[in-house]
């Protein structure tokens, strides 16, 4: 790499002094410089093109403030204990790799740091599977997309999560947007996505009647949608079933390493023993790197934002995008679509913005405004008012742009399974399988057990014809009794949540598991009664039920005497 | 079994109907979603409900208790932790599908009334951006944790948005021992009744901001703090004069919507104004025999509105209707609504109620009605404002309409 | 002069107070004369809250002064409720407390008690 060349443009473009240098494994860029999109940019420059190395972006935002050390609950409730393999992350990644290696005969253990699985990039996704037509072919991005892409039907029947294969079009309104589309069906042939054709405006119509202005579209038959957080719940569910353990807030703290082996994993709950270790972590997943010393490269959180539309809108069946402009072509992310959800709801997104801090989910009302705009050319029937809900995540993005699958080749026992982003909710159980090899590899091998692949969800008032609703109405009255107006959800399926392999513990996880709190009305009839339930059903009081665990607690203070002295 | 009238919602609305409907020997079926009928009201503490019908300033599970009381004497079914879930027009009336603990229910009922009451506008629909902690609710949900569940959301509690129930909690939050920093508006005129804004805010010093709103909401598990900011006169944000002010909780009393869910699915054509659907005279909706009154019809600033307009539609529920001849009643832009929207020449029209509100805030203005483009009424008002609706009674029978008639309302100022 | 905002009815008429209450401008109604004297004098509000109970069915009861009470003494009464604990069943309108703080009035039950637990 011309290192001195590469600063010298820094210099010169963004009048910034930095260093870089190089290690066996990475370019390392250090310094201070005023801008965060510019870091990033920097990062970008010294992207090896061989791909020999990675980037490690080390430079810091000037004036950027200290990250808030987050507080956590301690105890020693799994000091000392041991396992085969700890697995850190409770994404769809982390959880996909979980089920699958519950396969084995294995102690399996996953941290999560939040209150719930699926609480980062993998809950705040559009729920697309996609075919990876805008993947460069060679990349671990496009192989696993493709091979995860055709799991899902499988999956989805196995654990009873939605999934339905709608198709995905893209529109286009002139014959410039068309000569583009040609494109495509070169890229689908390159790659190997079967199911792309060019489709008349008449077939069109058909299947999205109200794009009016379409010209014509191409097909991706086997472009899907998913519902991303039942699908992490029902990973963990039947991970659970089968012996896997979750602990949630639990964060990984750090290891104890020796003589290139992790011994130990430090949490807030205690030392925790097993024989390998796979990174899941997300955007933290250069951290995690870090604390075993081995981090080689490194995750940058670009943000992106969705609009959830009320579900009694009726303008769209599948998922819908335009051909994108030159212009737009060259922002780092496919540009979102519209996506009918499994729900029922239009999802608009998502757009793309570099943020500094890892943990900054919040939206801000220009990306609103920018997603709003960008589809509602698509479908000018779009109003702002039917917006129910929006909300932002953080793709954990590498340098390299691609996905890191491998074994560590400092730590012995060590995967890291780092900078899956998008498309990673498609390519996860694709990528599930090799590392579950790599660990199988780690650990000598490990038996097969009487395994169970099946998982039943909750079941759905909502979606129940008549007689089935009856029937569960007989064997449990909870179900009869609707506690979430918007969504239908009864005290039932609340209760079945709160029950569950995985129990929701919190207002939110409720909320992912059975939807009550996700209609028009964003829980402001239901709340209070779902507090009332859960603190019930898992022998809390009013004021320890949280939203989101420890210190999102709903209300904070009794309006009379504290003392409780009901009969 | 066909009733004569199933009515949809237990709160004022629904139970007013229902008790105005069996009094004159209707066979009523009163379906009610919570565990009791009463509706909102059985959160609202506060007093003030009934100043116009009862002359009295009841609370309103007091209010409620005047028509739940007699409601099965006068012989109409009730039924609780009944919910709704469809309703499709069958032979001879309509066909409703609920479900309760005992299974699912089909009722035909020969009448529809819709009193399915409001829901409040979220974070979301007034596009507030920032993180998504807990200690964020709206009025009335914080209404049933302090007063239903005994909770206190926060002790420094921001409260954004100054319709009546944000003022009403403002108070509420202070007698129990919270801090309220100030409310803001982003209007320049409050949203709620003046005599709100002196009992509530006023008694306790409580500030009220104009043309000021939240801008940002911060904190990642709780609320930490919000930003507010001073807006313009198109309510855009003002650079420099953000205001980020520490607080436990944010309340937001920034609208109501009326509640029309199952209107939609029948097929109801829906005011874009009042957010309800379109009714003539007696309330009836764009389908015959399907009425819609109270709060789903549009958000009322009094409760005895609210019973009022059920009554109005009670008291016309009949097995069969003879065709209907609608006249669409024409509204100059000063109205922010006119309901009911149409008359039907069929119906009675005589001593016919009307609704309204101004949409924006007129000094000593006249309210003229004209038919055919002959002034037949005017009234001078004092003062006419949207957070004050108005109501007024008027006679059409006397002026011949006919189907080519053109009534127009209209709001005139000044001179 | 005192300006004020007359709470007796929705229309919230905007007062003009002079010389100690005697001259009342922009009142529609005497009820409204009558409010602006006495809110110089001795301002007086009914004061709605709830009180804690020992029935789980039924935690927290809605109540009400059964008249105005001076508005000065309403923190104070909230003080004096915040530990009280309703140990009967009352039925509504009937008296929880009587003579709260000695303000002569009542503090009167505005709801009837669930009796059983639903959800």
């Amino acid at each position: 790499m011309k290192l001195k060349s590469l600063l010298k443009k820094v210099r010169k473009k963004y009048g910034a002094e930095i260093e870089a240098r190089l290690t066996e494994q990475s370019v390392v860029l250090s310094g201070e410089m005023d801008d965060w999109e510019d870091i990033v940019c920097v990062g970008y420059l010294f992207v090896d093109k061989e791909r020999k190395r990675h980037v490690v972006n080390d430079i810091r935002l000037r004036g950027a403030p200290l990250r808030k050390e987050e507080v956590h609950q301690l105890d020693s409730s799994l000091d000392g204990k041991e396992y085969d393999v700890v697995i850190i992350g409770g994404g769809i990644v982390g959880l996909t790799i979980l089920r699958e290696l519950s396969r084995y005969s294995l102690r399996l253990l996953l941290l999560e740091k939040e209150s719930d699985v699926a609480r980062g990039a993998s809950g705040a996704n559009d729920g697309m599977i996609h075919p990876g037509i805008d993947l460069k072919k060679g990349t671990l991005k496009a192989e696993y997309c493709l091979a995860g892409n055709f799991m899902y039907e499988k999956l989805a029947e196995e654990l009873d999560f939605p999934f339905k294969r709608c198709g995905q079009y893209i529109a286009y309104g002139s014959w410039k947007e068309r000569l583009l589309s040609g494109y495509l069906l070169y890229k689908a042939k390159k790659l190997g996505i079967p199911g792309v054709k060019k489709i008349s405006r008449e077939e069109f119509l058909k299947i999205e009647p109200e794009l009016t202005w379409a010209k014509g579209a191409i097909e991706i038959a086997c472009t899907g949608v998913t519902s991303p957080y039942e699908a992490c719940v029902a990973f963990a569910e039947n991970a659970i079933e089968n012996g896997a353990e979750i602990a949630l807030e639990t964060p990984c703290l750090g290891f104890s390493v020796q003589d290139g082996k992790i011994l130990e994993v430090i949490t807030n709950r205690g030392r925790v023993k097993a024989k390998a270790f796979i990174n899941a972590a997300g955007v933290f997943a250069d951290e995690i790197a870090s604390m075993a010393g081995d981090r080689y490269y490194s995750i940058h959180a670009r943000k992106g934002s969705d609009l959830l539309f009320d579900n009694k809108l009726r303008l769209l069946n599948t998922i819908v995008s335009r051909l994108p402009s030159l212009k737009d072509r060259r922002s780092r992310t496919k540009g979102g679509a519209l996506v009918l959800t499994c729900e029922g709801n239009i999802l608009a997104g998502p757009d793309a913005e570099e943020v500094p801090d890892k943990n900054d989910t919040a939206t801000s009302v220009a990306s609103v405004e920018r997603v709003f705009q960008k589809h509602s050319r698509v479908l000018p029937q779009l109003k702002k008012s039917d917006i129910i809900a929006y909300f932002s995540g953080l793709r954990a993005a590498t340098y390299e742009e691609d996905f890191i699958v491998e074994a560590s080749k400092k730590i012995k026992n060590f995967i890291h399974v780092a900078g899956i982003q998008s498309p990673g909710l498609t390519a996860a159980p694709a990528i599930a399988l090799d590392v579950a090899w790599m660990a199988l590899e780690i650990l000598g091998g490990a038996e097969r057990k009487a395994f169970k692949a099946k998982r039943k969800r909750i079941p759905r008032m909502k979606e129940l014809a008549p007689s089935e609703r009856m029937a569960l109405i007989a064997a449990d009255p909870d179900f009869g009794k609707i506690i979430c107006r918007c969504e239908e959800v009864s005290l039932g399926e609340i209760k079945a949540a709160i029950r569950s392999p995985l129990p929701a513990k919190t207002i939110d996880a409720i909320k992912r598991r059975v939807r009550a709190g996700m209609g028009r009305c964003q829980g402001g009839f239901c709340l209070p009664n779902v507090l009332k339930v859960l603190a019930e059903e898992s022998g809390m009081d009013y004021l320890e039920v949280t939203k989101q665990g420890a210190g999102s607690e709903i209300c904070l203070y009794p309006t009379k005497g504290s003392e409780s002295d009901v009969l | 079994m066909f009733y004569d009238a199933i009515i949809i919602g237990g709160g004022p609305a629904g139970l007013a109907a229902a008790l105005e409907a069996s009094k004159r020997g209707l066979a009523v079926l009163l379906l009610e979603r919570e565990d009791r009928t009463g509706g909102i009201l059985k959160q609202c503490i506060h007093d003030g409900f009934g100043i116009v019908r009862f002359r009295e300033k009841l609370s309103g599970p007091e209010y409620a208790h005047r028509f739940s009381a007699g409601l099965e004497a006068a012989g109409a079914e009730v039924r609780t932790f009944t919910f709704v879930s469809d309703i499709q027009e069958c032979d001879g009336g309509f066909l409703v599908t609920a479900s309760d603990a005992s299974g699912m229910h089909e009722f035909r009922g020969r009448n529809i009334v819709l009193a399915t009451g409001c829901r409040e506008r979220t974070r979301n629909q007034i596009l507030l951006p920032g993180t998504r902690p807990a200690g964020v609710y709206t009025a009335g949900t914080a209404q049933y944790l302090v007063n239903r569940l005994g909770l206190l959301p926060g002790k420094r509690v921001v409260i954004l948005g100054s319709g009546d129930i944000g003022l009403i909690m403002a108070r509420r939050l202070t007698l129990e021992g919270a801090e309220v920093i100030g409310v803001y508006e982003i209007k320049n005129t409050p949203s709620g009744l003046p005599r709100n804004i002196a009992q509530c805010l006023l008694d306790f010093n409580i500030p009220l901001h104009l043309c000021s709103t939240v801008t940002e909401i911060h904190g990642k598990k709780r609320i930490e703090a919000v930003t507010v900011s001073k807006v313009d006169a198109a309510g855009r944000k003002i650079p420099g004069t953000e205001e980020r002010i520490p607080c436990d909780a944010l309340i937001l009393a920034v609208g109501l919507i009326p509640e029309n869910e199952l209107g939609e699915k029948l097929g109801l054509r829906i005011d874009p104004k009042t957010k309800g659907p379109e009714v003539d005279q007696r309330m009836m909706a764009s389908i015959p025999g399907v009425f819609a009154v109270g709060n789903s019809l549009h958000v009322n600033d009094l409760v005895d509105y609210v019973s009022e307009s059920a009554e109005i539609a009670a008291r016309a529920l009949s097995r069969e209707y003879s065709e209907r001849k609608i006249l669409k009643i024409d509204l100059d832009p000063k109205f922010m609504y006119v309901v009911p929207q149409m008359l039907d020449l069929n119906a009675g029209l005589d001593e016919l109620i009307f609704y309204f509100r101004s949409n924006a805030i007129y000094e000593n203005p006249r309210l003229v009605v004209s038919v055919d483009g002959v002034d037949v009424w005017s009234r001078k008002y004092m003062i006419l404002q949207p957070p004050l609706m108005e109501r007024i009674k008027l006679s059409f029978g006397k002026f011949g309409l006919n189907e080519n008639s053109k009534i127009s309302f209209r709001i005139e100022v000044g001179s | 002069m005192t300006e004020l905002i007359c709470i007796i009815c929705p229309n919230g008429c905007r007062l003009t107070v002079k010389g100690n209450g005697l001259k009342v401008e922009g009142a529609k109604c005497a009820r409204g004369k009558e409010f602006a004297r006495i809110e110089i004098e001795d301002p007086r509000r009914v004061l709605c809250t709830t009180v804690k109970t020992v029935f789980s069915t039924h935690p927290y009861l809605s109540v009400r002064t059964s008249k105005e009470i001076p508005k000065d003494k309403l923190m104070q009464v909230m003080k004096e409720i915040k530990n009280f604990r309703l140990e009967r069943k009352v039925g509504i309108g009937e008296a929880v407390i009587e003579n709260l703080l000695g303000t002569g009035a009542d503090l009167i039950a505005t709801e009837e008690f669930i009796e059983k637990e639903v959800l």
